[in-house]
């Protein structure tokens, strides 16, 4: 028993993941290695429906302990419920050119592209409405919340399908996205976040204002944190195609503290904010995104 | 002081291109990386750019110059140590030159030289190279020797020759052969007399060798510089004919006060011996005609190699004289050259008229009595004179000046006819005149009583040998393109002077005659080393030519025109060379040793020194001295410096 959820515990390694073909396959298999390992985790199960009782475990809330039980048996079983909300999330994927960029055999957009597919599984397992919309420097892709049976396939056809290219212009493209959503829910931004640092807090804000759950996951690339690269190089960008000579050796301390701070910057404004902030890089296994979004999911109960 | 120990492996700093071209090349083959974005590296890059540039070219340079210090220290450079014990005393590469020119046979110079020669040879480290070259005006002998007994060997294979020096075609061929040879210090010695006239040419080589970072060594080998010798011989009559008494002169150098004993031979017979060379002559006949030749020989001076004389000379059969008057006018001319039958003087007497007919070259003299002159007579005569002949030129009423600008006026001769008439008796009488010279009391009285009438004056630049008491010119001697000339302004008919009748006028005459009567075509005299060139009219078969030391050697010839020229191209001892152009018939030349050789003025040291500040040390031989000197190879210090070099670029590199 061991074995097999340490098996499916791999399919949370991107590098792993990445081997398999077929999105919902991929989705399955993370949601499932995720939820083998939260098993015994006390954040199983949120729904409203129940669904079981099972044995109460130190660090169950008291309030899901079923006294009707307890005076029966004289045991502590708490309920398990089925979550059946009206929750929408919105998952908004950055798409630019800079997220095909990759550098231990996956790129910034394929772990998006899992992570997503995860995501919607998990999302759409509980119920909750799921969004898609994809953007570079404008919006080009827009899947309403649903819940539908096939709305999972539709998801993932769209992910699928989806390739990196254009500049970034993420501040533009959340105000056009503030305005479109009317409903409140729970916005999950996908990017790299290089683009204006002011305006990126500045339109998520107007998220917050809204009353909308805000979660940005900030996807970079191992390289992009460490800049390991060696020798003089012509360093080509995916988006402007702009092309500079640079020795790394000697940028390496300034880029690696350009980049700390930047992700610094966001993590403290984002928290002043009350927009949840996650760094991840893209040899991160995916649970931790996955439990950040649990998280957040729990906090909105 | 710097050296190269093998300058070849220099050739290595074309190495020191590679880290460029691959600077060049890396720049354009700079490796191209996508990257998600730039905006971050773009505001920390600015620095970064002018680091990289000064990275770079730090980079560089440290590249080229470690394969600099590596090829430099392979190179192994050499520096004088500044320490005494500090070094090793190291091989080096040496040329001696060797004087043996004919000066160098002055009594005990030669031994010096080798003396010299081996005590340079112990100067030097074991493993030095040592080429010992001999000069004179070429090189003689070359020879690299290895050991004492090499050198040795060397020394006694060697003698001073009888040819002249060329110190700088010497060095130059000394220069050439320390540059092909390795080694990495260089020194030159020449071991010399230094004669003045061969240092003409030397500022050249020795500035050249020096610029080279070659060392010149002159040891100056100065030998006694009295040395009797001769420059030439002197013919009395300079017309020699058969069956004339004629005197021979040496002409001698440093005659005065020396007692040294001349032997005299011609033709192969030692004809005369004198006690001293002092104001020496030897007086011989001939009784035929031909080529002559023969030595003068003097001995006991220091320098024994130019002690012999060769000279050679040429005895025509008679004497020709061609006679310009008209008929009858000058038969007491004629009458009084040929006093009797065995006359060696031959007249042929032509009118103005017939002179175009006449073929003036066999004759040795022209003379020209009262001839009035026409185009005809000036061109002949100028023609004789061009080659050589003589002219006696008698005035008288027929001779205008006026006609004869053309050709005579070199000499200038004008003619006054409003002088004063009259006799007048002779003032001056130049005996200084070779013609003149051998008349004393008797004959001279003889001439001052001679009465000349004048009717004109004659101006001329021309020198006057005989003039009047009114101060006029009666006899003028004077040159005109190759040829001489001696004029009588005045009429010798017996009228007009009482010249013809006085007992000076037949051997005056004569003696006029012999003056000017053309030289034979003088036979060269050549110096040892030079070509000797004969001209014949005819071709010869196998031309040879004998040699003093009756060996045989083939002749060159060369044609232009109708003559032909027999050359043997060198010529390494004095004597007579004989060319034999028949079986039966010799033409001998005299080949001399060259004379400023004999001449024995040296250099000393200090003026070598300054003539040539070039040379590193020119002493005199007894306190000429080289030290070795300890050199500090630099080997360890440049491969020092390449490792440094290739520690900071791999620091810098991995910074």
């Amino acid at each position: 028993m061991k074995r097999k959820s340490n098996n499916y515990k791999r399919y949370l390694d991107p590098k792993v993941i990445s081997k398999i073909k077929g999105l919902d396959i991929i989705a399955r298999m993370v949601v499932e290695g995720f939820l083998v390992g939260l098993h015994k985790s006390p954040y199983h199960g949120f729904s409203v429906e129940f669904a079981e009782h099972r044995e109460y475990r130190p660090g169950d809330e008291m309030r899901y302990v079923d006294w009707k039980v307890y005076g029966r048996t004289d045991r502590y079983y708490v309920k398990v419920f089925e979550e059946e909300t009206n929750l929408k999330a919105y998952l908004i994927v950055d798409k630019s050119g800079s997220m095909g960029f990759g550098s231990n055999g996956i790129t910034k957009l394929e772990y998006v592209k899992y992570l997503v597919s995860a995501l919607s599984f998990l999302l759409l397992r509980q119920k909750d409405a799921v969004g898609l919309m994809l953007f570079s420097d404008k919006l080009d892709s827009y899947i309403a919340p649903s819940t539908r049976g096939n709305h999972l396939n539709t998801v993932l056809k769209e992910l699928h399908q989806l390739k990196s290219g254009g500049e970034t212009s993420l501040a533009s493209v959340l105000f056009e996205l503030a305005e479109k959503i009317k409903r409140r829910g729970l916005i999950i931004l996908f990017s790299d976040l290089f683009d204006d640092y002011q305006s990126i807090v500045k339109s998520l804000k107007i998220f917050r204002h809204k009353k909308n759950e805000v979660l940005v996951f900030h996807i970079l690339d191992p390289a992009e944190i460490s800049f390991p690269f060696k020798g003089d190089i012509l360093l080509r960008d995916m988006e402007t195609r702009e092309k500079i000579t640079v020795e790394p050796r000697s940028l390496r301390r300034n880029y690696k503290k350009k980049i700390q701070s930047l992700i610094s910057s966001y993590k403290r404004d984002f928290r002043n904010v009350f927009i949840d902030y996650q760094f991840l890089s893209t040899d991160t296994t995916y649970d931790t995104a996955l439990m950040s979004y649990l998280s957040k999911r729990r906090k909105m109960k | 002081m710097f050296h190269i120990l093998h300058p070849l492996y220099l050739a290595g700093l074309s190495l020191a291109a590679i880290p460029l071209i691959f600077h060049l090349l890396g720049k354009r083959r700079i490796k191209e990386i996508p990257f998600s974005s730039l905006f971050l590296l773009k505001e920390i890059r600015k620095s970064n750019s002018v680091w990289m540039r000064i990275k770079n070219l730090i980079l560089l340079l440290l590249r080229i110059l470690f394969i600099v210090f590596v090829v430099a220290s392979f190179s192994h450079p050499l520096v004088l140590s500044p320490v005494p014990f500090l070094g090793n005393e190291a091989p080096e590469n040496i040329t001696i030159l060797i004087d043996v020119s004919l000066s160098m046979g002055v009594e005990g110079t030669f031994n010096k030289v080798k003396d010299e020669v081996i005590r340079i040879w112990k100067l030097f480290a074991s493993g030095s190279q040592i080429t010992l070259i001999t000069y004179s005006d070429r090189i003689e002998k070359e020879e690299d020797v290895e050991n004492i007994s090499d050198v040795n060997s060397f020394l006694n294979n060697i003698q001073v020759t009888y040819r002249g020096t060329d110190i700088a075609q010497s060095l130059e061929f000394a220069h050439k052969k320390v540059l092909e040879d390795k080694g990495f210090l260089k020194k030159v010695f020449v071991i010399s007399d230094f004669q003045k006239y061969a240092l003409k040419n030397a500022q050249k080589p020795f500035g050249e060798m020096h610029r080279q970072g070659i060392q010149i060594y002159a040891s100056t080998i100065l030998g006694s510089k009295r040395n009797l010798y001769f420059s030439g011989f002197k013919l009395e009559p300079s017309f020699p004919l058969p069956g004339l008494r004629m005197k021979i002169y040496p002409q001698m150098v440093f005659d005065k006060g020396n007692s040294h004993p001349v032997e005299f031979s011609l033709n192969g017979l030692v004809k005369g011996l004198k006690e001293s060379t002092e104001n020496t002559f030897f007086e011989t006949k001939t009784e035929t005609s031909g080529y002559k030749y023969g030595y003068f020989r003097i001995s006991g001076d220091s320098l024994s190699l130019d002690n012999d004389f060769y000279f050679s000379f040429y005895v025509p059969q008679s004497l020709n004289v061609l006679l310009v008057a008209e008929d009858g006018e000058a038969s007491y001319i004629a009458a009084a050259l040929t006093p009797g039958v065995k006359s060696p003087v031959e007249i042929e007497t032509v009118s103005r008229s017939d002179l175009l007919r006449v073929n003036t070259e066999k004759y040795d003299l022209l003379i020209l009595y009262n001839t009035g002159m026409n185009s005809l007579v000036e061109t002949r005569t100028a023609n004789f004179l061009s080659k050589g002949g003589g002219v006696l030129m008698i005035m008288g009423d027929r001779f205008r000046t006026d006609v004869n600008k053309s050709i005579f006026g070199d000499i200038r001769i004008t003619k006054e006819m409003n002088a004063k008439e009259g006799f007048f008796g002779i003032k001056t009488v130049d005996t200084g005149f070779q013609p003149l010279s051998d008349f004393k009391n008797k004959g001279l009285k003889n001439l001052y009583d001679t009465k000349v009438f004048r009717y004109y004056t004659v101006n001329s630049q021309m020198r006057k040998v005989i003039v009047a008491k009114n101060g006029d010119p009666l006899m003028m001697v004077g040159n005109i393109s190759g040829g001489r000339i001696v004029l009588i302004p005045f009429s010798l008919e017996p009228e007009w002077t009482q010249l013809p009748y006085k007992a000076i006028f037949v051997p005056l005459l004569y003696r006029l005659a012999f003056y000017l009567a053309r030289r034979r075509e003088k036979l060269s005299t050549f110096k040892v080393g030079e070509a000797v060139k004969i001209a014949f009219s005819k071709t010869v078969k196998d031309p040879i030519f004998l040699l003093p030391d009756n060996k045989k050697k083939s002749a060159e010839v060369t044609a232009m025109r109708d003559e032909f020229f027999y050359t043997l191209k060198n010529t390494d001892t004095p004597g007579i060379y004989r060319f034999i152009p028949e079986p039966d018939d010799t033409i001998p030349v005299s080949v001399n040793v060259k004379e400023e050789e004999s001449v024995l003025e040296f250099s000393t040291f200090k003026e070598l020194k300054a003539q040539f500040p070039d040379i590193k040390n020119a002493q005199e031989v007894k306190s000429f001295a080289v030290k070795g000197k300890r050199w500090l190879d630099l080997f360890p210090l440049f491969l020092i410096l390449s490792l440094l070099c290739i520690t900071a670029e791999l620091i810098l590199e991995n910074r």
